[in-house]
């Protein structure tokens, strides 16, 4: 499977995109607290 | 698939036990892991730990792949699975902020309490397992029961435990609100970080291959964050990497949190989210442990609040517990099997061999020989350690050497129980 088709299967992946979302909130939290 | 039904029986051990043992044992080892953290009280910034820890963590986490599969083995299994790299890169970020999080939460509100705060991801673990891989779909009244019930019980022990804090006479008072909102984030981004975990183990992926590419995401995120937002090339992180009396702690917390990770991963493949991450949480048990006994954490608390504390505790792992025995019927399994498939329609995996590996058993031939660069990689990881740990220095804290002997005991001896487990079930897969 070529890289580009890989690349389109994670992005359409509605999975991906809770632990994506969670992860920059977790960064500003950090931002926050340093 | 006869063979495997077979193979199964043969070896005696259920994968619902072996997932109990790995998570039993899980919880043991990541208990112990923050003890090391408690140098943060020396000085250093969150940002500095966070990265000698997770150093250490880079470290020991090539090593027992290595040492265990072989760098042959793990790369094979990577790029048969070429989509998990991200994933795996996704949830080492989220496993480095919440790691770095944890370290925030210790300085100000102590070990005892802040770890059953960010213990609450079992619930944001049950969560995701319900809504994204239909984790209690089909499942029985019975069993749903003890789920809601645990988990309320989980939330409940936690805001005894807040509580306890906020009004609690102890000595870390003063920034107990920030340190509670860093708990809170810990446990959001390791209740998450699940799902990438799942995400490969419903595709079939070797744990020990997961976590090597994990790393890289954890390593290259507290890098960043502490270039970001700890004064650059100036941090004290990078003052802290020449103090090497202390790097070696640090390193040993990475470590031993390496161990307790791996059979935290096992255990989320056997037995799922919702009924793995309870079991590891019990790691509870064991950092209120090691920071009361062995660093008296709660040697300024009055008697009411040390009451709170324990009871917190207790009603945290029995709500642990309670989730933990709800054991899959048929028919949720059923529900994981459609999970399975639309991994593999998504990503083109064979869905025969997928389930298999969920299973433990591997059919495909792949060479577990090692070369000769991973010996280079186990001498050089080991060669760090020694280093590091001759020129150790004891911190200057006041511990108590006899109860470390009986911690340090009891880590080893549920280490030679889950190695063995998992080595004769499923040989590491």
């Amino acid at each position: 499977m070529s890289l580009g088709r890989e690349a389109k299967n994670i992005l359409g992946d509605s999975h991906f995109w809770v632990p994506f979302f969670v992860l920059l909130v977790g960064i500003a939290l950090l931002v926050v607290l340093s | 698939m006869g063979s495997v039904v077979k193979g199964m029986e043969k070896k005696g051990l259920s994968l619902h036990a072996l997932g109990v043992i790995c998570g039993l044992t899980a919880g043991v080892w990541l208990g112990a892991a923050e003890a090391p953290t408690k140098l943060v009280t020396a000085g250093y910034s969150p940002f500095a730990i966070s990265l000698c820890m997770v150093a250490g963590v880079f470290t020991a986490r090539w090593t027992f792949p290595t040492l265990l599969k072989g760098t042959g083995y793990v790369f094979t299994d990577l790029f048969e699975r070429k989509h998990l790299i991200v994933w795996a890169l996704l949830a080492g970020a989220l496993w480095a902020v919440a790691n770095t999080l944890t370290v925030f939460a210790i300085r100000d509100v102590g070990l005892a309490v802040a770890f059953p705060l960010w213990n609450m991801n079992s619930l944001i673990g049950l969560l995701w397992g319900r809504v994204l891989f239909c984790e209690l779909k089909g499942a029985s009244a019975k069993n749903i029961g003890k789920v809601v019930i645990g988990a309320v019980a989980i939330v409940v022990a936690a805001v005894m435990l807040g509580f306890s804090t906020l009004h609690g006479g102890t000595a870390m008072g003063s920034h107990a609100m920030s340190g509670i909102l860093a708990a809170i984030g810990a446990s959001f981004m390791w209740g998450t970080m699940y799902v990438p975990y799942r995400k490969a183990y419903l595709s079939g992926m070797n744990p020990l291959s997961f976590v090597t590419a994990f790393t890289v995401g954890e390593l290259g995120t507290v890098l960043a964050l502490t270039l970001a937002l700890d004064g650059g090339w100036h941090s004290s992180a990078f003052q802290l990497l020449h103090v090497r009396g202390a790097v070696f702690w640090l390193f040993l917390g990475g470590f031993v949190w390496v161990i307790g990770d791996l059979f935290q991963q096992f255990a989320t493949k056997y037995l799922g989210i919702g009924r793995g991450i309870p079991l590891s949480n019990t790691n509870q048990l064991w950092g209120l442990a090691w920071g009361a006994l062995v660093f008296g954490e709660l040697a300024g608390a009055d008697r009411s609040h040390k009451m709170l504390v324990i009871a917190g505790s207790l009603v945290m792992i029995l709500g642990a517990l309670a989730i933990s025995t709800a054991v899959a019927s048929a028919r949720e399994e059923s529900s994981t099997n459609e999970a399975v498939l639309r991994e593999c329609e998504r990503y083109g995996l064979d869905y025969n061999q997928t389930i298999a590996s969920m299973g433990g058993d591997e059919f495909s031939d792949r060479s577990q020989r090692k070369q000769w660069w991973d010996y280079v990689i186990l001498a050089a990881a080991t060669g760090v350690f020694l280093w590091l740990g001759i020129r150790a220095t004891v911190p200057p804290l006041q511990m108590n050497g006899h109860w470390i002997v009986v911690l340090g005991f009891i880590l080893l001896v549920s280490l030679g129980v889950g190695t063995w487990s998992l080595w004769r079930r499923t040989r590491f897969s």
